[in-house]
């Protein structure tokens, strides 16, 4: 590939390569592929047998978009939204696309994507710490030899912490009356014609069945409740053995927590 | 149920009823109320905008959805609707209504007596049905 403006490198300047050691670098240079696409200080580097093309520093210098497909990527000015460049998956590297020079022979490489722990850190960490679930969708290829349960970011755990699922229990009891569950809603600002605010529910875990009562005030509870317990008592001649609510607090104004 | 806290109350003391409580702000332990409230919320928004009834007919409609509620027939206890169910413990329990079911919102003539009205009087009132009679 010509290289203009060419100018060797003193022989100080080194880079570090993936296996972390370092290389010399022999010289620097920009290569023009077409009138709109101009790759900026490109380095020689004898000793590797691919040239590498870095993403970020292409996004800087020639303001352009990538998208990268499952077999083939796309370079496109951020100005006009034209195409001006592609490349296609071979070997799993995205290769790109030179016009004038054949494609058989790869004059110019890029390693964006390589099963590299390194590139998959890097992705998360430029996709604002997208998950390595999604991260192996969009790009089966980084993860050909990795797991996704390798991974392990301690800023995602701070930033996206959830609380585990709670189980969901399938236990129903046998007889009706059993358990009651109950909740409140409420209150709401507009009262109701009536001039109730919120509403009690009482549900029989074991049929489903629902009792709403209107309430006036949060307080109501402690007067419907036995209420709703002689009811109970009198309609179906039997007793209420558990209830289980949210916030007892609400229920009764006197209570002991155990 | 685990973790859940146990609540002596006076009230609770003398009937001999166990009060579970779920844990501070764990709203999931009172899974089956929330949801429970969910489902009444979404059927009363959906008949409040149905025939764009005030907002301040809330509570009649939350009484329509516990009545319509009660009637429908439920996944989880096998596609009975909780009334059938719970009659089914009770079979000689016929204590609720059976009233066919009405548009929340619909136009309504209840009849007027012969001691309230003359012959010529009209013999119902234009009304609108808001909500079931608990009984």
């Amino acid at each position: 590939m010509p290289s203009h403006q060419y100018q060797p490198c003193p022989s100080s300047k080194k880079i570090i390569v993936a296996d972390g050691s370092l290389t010399t670098v022999a010289g620097q240079g920009t290569i023009p592929l077409n009138p709109v696409f101009t790759l900026k200080r490109v380095l020689h580097v004898s000793n590797l047998t691919a040239n590498l093309l870095s993403i970020r520093k292409l996004i800087k210098d020639i303001n352009c978009s990538v998208t990268f497909f499952l077999d083939h990527c796309i370079f496109q000015d951020l100005a006009t939204g034209r195409t001006i460049g592609q490349a296609r998956v071979k070997d799993g590297l995205y290769m790109l696309e030179v016009q004038g020079s054949s494609s058989n022979s790869p004059s110019l490489s890029f390693i964006s994507v390589n099963s590299n722990k390194t590139d998959v850190w890097n992705h998360h960490c430029r996709l604002g710490h997208l998950s390595f679930k999604t991260l192996r969708n969009m790009f089966p290829s980084l993860f050909k030899n990795l797991d996704v349960e390798q991974f392990h970011c301690e800023i995602c755990e701070f930033a996206k912490h959830h609380r585990v699922p709670f189980p969901t229990s399938d236990s129903r009891s046998v007889s009706p009356f059993t358990i009651i569950h109950s909740d409140i809603w409420g209150p709401y600002n507009i009262p109701n014609i009536s001039g109730a605010k919120g509403f009690v529910t009482f549900i029989n875990d074991c049929t489903r069945m629902t009792w709403v009562y209107l309430l006036k005030r949060k307080s109501d509870v402690s007067r419907i409740l036995p209420n709703f317990t002689n009811m109970i008592r009198n309609q179906f001649r039997v007793s209420i053995k558990g209830f289980r609510t949210n916030n007892a607090r609400d229920y009764f104004n006197h209570i002991t927590i155990l | 149920m685990l973790g859940t806290t146990l609540i002596i109350s006076p009230y609770f003391e003398k009937e001999g009823i166990i009060h579970q409580s779920s844990c501070v702000n764990t709203l999931q332990q009172n899974g089956l109320a929330e949801r429970k409230n969910r489902h009444l919320l979404e059927t009363t928004r959906a008949l409040l905008f149905q025939h764009q009834v005030l907002k301040n007919y809330w509570g009649e409609a939350v009484l329509t959805s516990m009545y319509l509620i009660n009637r429908i027939p439920s996944r989880v206890i096998g596609f009975k609707s909780p009334l059938n169910y719970l009659s089914e413990f009770f079979l000689k329990n016929n204590f609720y209504s059976k009233i066919p079911p009405r548009i929340f919102g619909c136009v309504t003539y209840v009849h007027i007596h012969k001691h309230q009205r003359d012959k010529l009087d009209a013999r119902a009132l234009k009304c609108v049905f808001i909500r079931y009679s608990i009984t």
